[in-house]
């Protein structure tokens, strides 16, 4: 059998985690493997420890901050749009398939979206590990 | 001294005012007329943001809520207003709710017109508490003299719950199955339904209960078991009487832990029940089947023991008993006064109805009289048609429509063959042979006179003579007082037994008498309410105190004022509670006529061949169709059920309405006019009036207010004192169930168990509930006992911050607070107020969320949700374990602003920040440039530089966007002055901006409070999440201050020791500075690398273990 995907969620404390929380108040299910650690902003977070958590095991990482315009600190997104990138650029240059490091966004309050991405995340990271 | 400002409405604008005042250091007090801030108002800020702005309401140490509150009136006077807020109660204690939602399941009602059930919340409201939707007791509950929750159990039945409605039933009574058949329901007669077609049959429903219960007894007996025998110890009360007030006055007594003995004369127990009642009201296996209940639990009845001949006073008491109730009954029946009552077939109808209760020989004849017209001579006259008297005729004074007796039971004896002949009297009894031969009437021409009292007159020529073999007179009952008087106990002229009628002593202070003896004949459900008074007046005489007799009363004391010093109970309220039940108009469907459904009745023809019962009683689809009918006046039915769903018992069903008056300097309505109350709020002097929507004016009015209470002293609140964590760690993890909702999926024992295995963890706690007040004690003790330096809690609380978030909820705050993690504590004691924190000041906090993320979001799988929940904890205590002590380096400048123009606008501002004793200086309003320098702002002009700690520009003319831009920053992409939901922020804190295309007056004013609101929030101290800079690594290479677009990071310091020092006033914690600090000279306040990526670890290497493992 397959080993589940193991996967580092960050979220910021705004958008993403609001869209977390309200999905578990809606029980709206995803993968329990999915392992939420919240920052304040998404541009807490640098390339390097975006990679730190590849080489803590995660199989995936998604980043799940603002929607565009609605970074609580507006620079913040930016910031870790530019750290993203980056740290994308260097899983490439490992050889990671594209589907094991993404960037995204939930609005507050938005629980049905947040399991929504969550979920599709983990099916296309569970696609590429497997084929 | 301080008078504080009432803001009424939590509106946008009320929130803006109350927190610009706040901040200020003025005491509000918000009212809001619904349960819920947001409730029914719509407004255009996107509802997290209200959100954020409603918790921060509710946290703000000077803002007291009051919710369901609205303003009385307003007295003003001199300089204050004397306000009155009248408050109606929650029913719900929003110190104990954890908004968990478990009683939201088990309501019953839905309420009429509306799509929410009486107990319910609003999406979005705050506080997140449900509120009981209860205009008063429903009126078939308010009528049971026995208190019997008549609503709650029709409820019940209408969701086909009927175990719980026969519980609720028997909570109030032990009869359910004899006051479900005769009894006299005044609930019935005062059913709204009555108002469309007929009463809901609320009587038959309850019997349909019994009847149930009987069928199912197996499980019924196990759900709902006797108590176990009192102790051999516990103090011995006798009972004389086994009626129903007797034996109900022994059950609640046996409950109390009382030894219970209760005597009767009679051969069999049940009093009336058992020799008054035909058995073809009452079958005799139903009332045998509900005193064997007492008598399980303990009660001994000893029957064919006369008092005053087998036992006496004295007697009792030298064996041991250290109480009595009287509770003998009307077991005599009143006389005619008439010649010839004494002659041999002359009966009396209570006699008559005992000795064919008791199987006796009664010899009738084929013709018989029975004089009287109520519901014994009914009865008599029916047993009587049963017993094989061919012609029973009932002579009464009454007219038909008169007779005391049930319509359905003057229905049943004409349908059985009786005549009735009304308004006749008897004149003389004939004799013939020493023997009863007949009865000589006169005609009685008025039974009541003007006042309604009972004065029959007579026409004593128009006479008549009726023939028979027997008479029977049942024109009443009276008590048989030979033993009272023996016992010295004094006794009221109409031959009741005296008592005191609050306490139901007689002048023997141990022997108390209750029922018939004392009021007089009554029915069944009067006789259970009496010995219900009668059994708590007697714990109270035997325990020396008050103690309550129903599970859901609480003390007295604590109901009066719900607890709040300064509130009173409201006089009257209890009394207008009837108005509001019977003024709800009725919705066009509640007004359609649905017919009773009618009670299966034995055949008329079948009905004299024996005594068995009469009323055949409803099948389940008939008890439901019929509960069906309710109106559900409450609404809230009283069915108790979230009480007892309710696990941190946050439902109380007695509270009152509350008045409180204040004296404030100012009032601020912020309502929506529409919703009533505005004519209190006179505008004028100290009264204002603003748009629910406008925040720039009710910011405005904040200022006015200030500058009008700018003679108070302003309230600093002291910033919050930095945590000394020690180290090595010494980690306590908690763990809450919350009641159920996390305990139900997440296997808390399990997390427990492996938490207490992780390094640096000392001990491993699981709780029934973390937000509750207790609960906080408890783990002060638990720190101090073990010696703990760092604290996990694993809730539904998710982060150690003083802030409100998107994702925070009112619970969460109050958990906070009763931890310690930051202090909201009123001065005084407050409506929606927090109970006293545990101060831990050196202990570090991690919170963790496994309600939402675990139990909730993987409600389906809890193995998962339980190895999530071990991981998630996993990770908290290794960052709690790096957590350290760091103390940000606070330099608050002088209360200063500089104003940047010269119109109106800043004219106003000007004046209104000079009023409370703010320094002001004005300058021209085309400044250079704004920059951030010391922890104050430095304005750059015609090469002169002004510094103060919050800038206001306000331009007369207006002013391209790209002048700001370089004035407040220097690349295209970074700060312009922005319209957010306060309406004239900046991008940069502290920055205010007033548009000239407003009115000036108005914006200038908005300006004035937001500056002196921001001036509070910065001597309030730093956030946890601000920012921390190592001088020694820094190089002074200027990334930070290119990266914070707030302006926190500042040069500070001789050259060449230049180093970043980060305004804590201007930090907002997001940690961007952190992740690109080349030299990793920062610490980002939330957490630090080294804390990020041990939490990495743990998620990660966790998940690997278990892939091990399966």
């Amino acid at each position: 059998m397959m080993k589940p995907a193991k996967v580092l969620l960050f979220t910021c404390n705004w958008g993403a985690y609001s869209g977390l929380e309200t999905a578990g108040a809606q029980n709206k299910s995803y993968s329990p493997n999915v392992r939420p650690l919240k920052v304040m902003c998404l541009g807490r977070l640098s390339s390097g420890i975006i990679l730190k958590a590849f080489e803590c095991g995660a199989d995936g990482v998604l980043l799940l901050g603002c929607p565009p315009g609605e970074c609580q600190y507006e620079f913040g997104s930016r910031r870790a749009e530019e750290a993203f990138a980056t740290a994308k650029e260097l899983t490439r240059l490992l050889g990671y398939a594209d589907e094991r490091l993404q960037m995204d966004y939930v609005a507050a309050g938005d629980g049905e979206t947040f399991a929504l991405k969550v979920r599709h995340f983990v099916a296309e990271l569970n696609r590429a590990q497997g084929g | 001294m301080n008078k504080g400002v009432l803001i009424v409405g939590g509106s946008p604008a009320g929130l803006q005012a109350a927190l610009d005042l706040a901040d200020s250091g003025a005491e509000v007090h918000l009212a809001e007329n619904a349960p819920f801030m947001g409730d029914g108002q719509v407004t255009a800020m996107p509802p997290h943001l209200l959100r954020v702005r409603m918790l921060e309401v509710l946290k703000h140490p000077h803002v007291t809520l009051w919710t369901q509150t609205c303003l009385d009136r307003a007295d003003g006077s001199g300089d204050s207003f004397h306000v009155r807020l009248r408050q109606q109660p929650r029913y719900v204690d929003v110190n104990q709710c954890t908004g968990c939602g478990d009683c939201l399941e088990v309501c019953p009602v839905t309420v009429p017109g509306t799509r929410h059930q009486a107990i319910y919340r609003r999406d979005g409201g705050q506080p997140e508490c449900p509120v009981i939707d209860k205009l008063g007791k429903a009126p078939c509950t308010r009528a049971c003299p026995a208190g019997i929750h008549v609503q709650g159990y029709v409820a019940l039945i209408a969701q086909e719950r009927f175990q719980e409605a026969l519980d609720l039933v028997r909570e109030a009574i032990p009869f359910p199955g004899i006051c479900g058949r005769i009894c006299t329901h005044p609930c019935e007669l005062n059913c709204r339904r009555n108002e469309v077609d007929a009463a809901v049959a609320m009587r038959s429903l309850k019997r349909y209960l019994a009847d149930w219960g009987r069928q199912n007894a197996g499980s019924a007996r196990n759900q709902n078991p006797p108590k176990p025998w009192s102790a051999e110890d516990a103090k011995r009360v006798a009972v004389v009487g086994a009626g129903p007030t007797g034996l109900t006055a022994a059950y609640y007594l046996a409950r109390q832990g009382y030894r219970l003995t209760v005597f009767d004369k009679l051969p069999v127990a049940g009093g009336m029940m058992a020799v008054g009642i035909p058995a073809f009201r009452l079958p005799r296996d139903i009332l045998k089947g509900e005193i064997e209940v007492i008598e399980e639990m303990g009660v001994e009845i000893q029957t064919g023991v006369a008092w005053g001949q087998d036992i006496t006073l004295e007697g009792l008491r030298s064996n041991g008993y250290q109480a009595v109730l009287l509770a003998t009954g009307l077991h005599g029946s009143r006389r005619l006064g008439v010649a010839g009552e004494d002659l041999p077939g002359v009966l009396d109808g209570v006699g008559f109805l005992r000795d064919v209760a008791l199987g006796r020989e009664v010899s009738l004849g084929a013709k018989m009289i029975v004089v009287g017209g109520g519901n014994v001579a009914i009865d008599v006259a029916l047993s009587a048609r049963r017993l094989g008297g061919r012609e029973v005729t009932m002579v009464c004074l009454e007219t038909l429509e008169e007779m005391p007796a049930w319509d359905y039971g003057i229905a049943e004896a004409l349908e059985a063959g009786i005549a009735i002949v009304n308004c006749w009297g008897p004149h003389r009894f004939l004799e013939k042979h020493g023997k009863f031969f007949g009865l000589e009437f006169k005609r009685c021409t008025c039974v009541f006179d003007e006042q309604c009292r009972f004065n029959p007159q007579y026409d004593e020529n128009d006479l008549q003579t009726l023939e028979a073999d027997t008479v029977v007179i049942a024109i009443g009952q009276r008590g048989e007082l030979d033993a009272v008087a023996d016992e010295k106990i004094p006794v009221l002229l109409q031959g009741r037994i005296a008592v005191d009628p609050a306490t139901f002593q007689t002048s023997i202070p141990w022997v108390f008498a209750g029922g018939d003896a004392v009021y007089g004949p009554k029915s069944v459900v009067e006789a259970i309410a009496c010995g219900k008074q009668a059994a708590a007046s007697i714990d109270r005489y035997l325990s020396g105190g008050y103690r309550g007799n129903g599970r859901h009363k609480r003390p007295e004391t604590a109901e009066t004022n719900n607890g709040l010093p300064g509130a009173q109970f409201a006089p009257g309220a209890a009394a207008d509670r009837e108005g509001p039940v019977w003024r709800r108009p009725l919705t066009a469907e509640e007004l359609l006529p649905k017919p009773r459904v009618p009670m299966p009745r034995l055949a008329a023809a079948k009905r004299l061949r024996s005594f068995s019962e009469v009323e055949r009683g409803y099948s389940e689809e008939q008890a439901v169709a019929e509960a069906r009918r309710c109106l559900v006046c409450g609404p809230c039915s009283e069915c108790m059920a979230c009480v007892d769903a309710c696990r941190p018992q946050a439902i109380i069903h007695e509270q009152h309405e509350t008045i409180t008056d204040l004296d404030v300097g100012a009032v601020i309505y912020a309502d929506d006019p529409g919703r009533g109350e505005q004519s209190a709020v006179m505008p004028g002097r100290g009264g204002y009036r603003v748009a629910p929507e406008d925040v720039l004016q009710s910011s405005a009015i904040a200022a006015q207010v200030l500058t009008r209470l700018a003679a108070i002293r302003p309230l600093r609140i002291p910033p919050q004192a930095p945590r000394i964590l020690d180290d090595p760690a010494r980690i306590g993890v908690l763990i809450c169930q919350c009641g159920a909702a996390i305990a139900r999926t997440v296997d808390t024992a399990e997390v427990g168990r492996h938490a207490a295995t992780l390094p640096g963890v000392v001990v491993a706690q699981v709780l029934p509930l973390a937000c509750t007040g207790e609960v906080a004690q408890t783990m002060g003790d638990m720190v101090a006992a073990l010696d703990l330096n760092r604290l996990v809690l694993a809730a539904c609380t998710c982060c150690f911050l003083d802030q409100a978030c998107y994702s925070c909820t009112y619970q969460r705050i109050r958990c906070k607070h009763n931890l310690g993690v930051f202090d909201s504590q009123r001065a005084t004691p407050r409506p929606l107020h927090f109970a006293a924190s545990v101060n831990l000041p050196r202990i570090g906090w991690e919170f963790v969320n496994i309600r939402e993320q675990c139990a909730w979001a993987h409600a389906g799988s809890s193995q998962a949700a339980t190895r999530k929940a071990r991981d998630l904890i996993a990770a908290a205590v290794a960052k709690s374990r790096l957590s350290s002590t760091r103390v940000p380096d606070l330099r608050f400048p002088e209360h200063s602003a500089l104003i940047l123009g010269g119109g109106q606008a800043a004219r106003t501002c000007g004046d209104l920040l000079r009023s409370q004793n703010i320094a002001v200086r004005q300058v021209g309003a085309r400044p250079s440039g704004i920059r951030r320098v010391d922890g104050r702002y430095a304005v750059m002009q015609n090469g002169q530089t002004w510094t103060a700690a919050a800038v206001v520009l306000a331009p007369q003319e207006p002013v391209e966007l790209d002048y700001w831009v370089s004035v407040l920053g220097t690349k295209p992409h970074r700060t312009h002055p922005r319209w957010v939901w306060g309406g004239i922020e900046t991008r940069r804190p502290g920055v205010f901006y007033c548009d000239p295309t407003l009115d000036g007056a108005m914006v200038g004013a908005a300006a004035a409070a937001r500056v002196s609101a921001w001036l509070g929030r910065c001597a309030r101290g730093p956030g946890a999440t601000v920012a921390v800079v190592d001088p020694h690594r820094c190089r002074a290479c200027k990334t930070c201050k290119e990266i914070c677009e707030l302006g926190a990071p500042q040069f500070v310091g001789p050259e060449p020791h230049r180093s970043c020092w980060i305004d804590p006033s201007i930090c907002a914690g997001c940690g961007t500075c952190a992740a690109h600090c080349p030299s990793g000279a920062i610490t980002a306040g939330y957490s630090t690398d080294a804390e990020l990526e041990a939490m990495m670890a743990a998620l990660m290497a966790a998940g690997e273990r278990h892939d091990e493992t399966g």
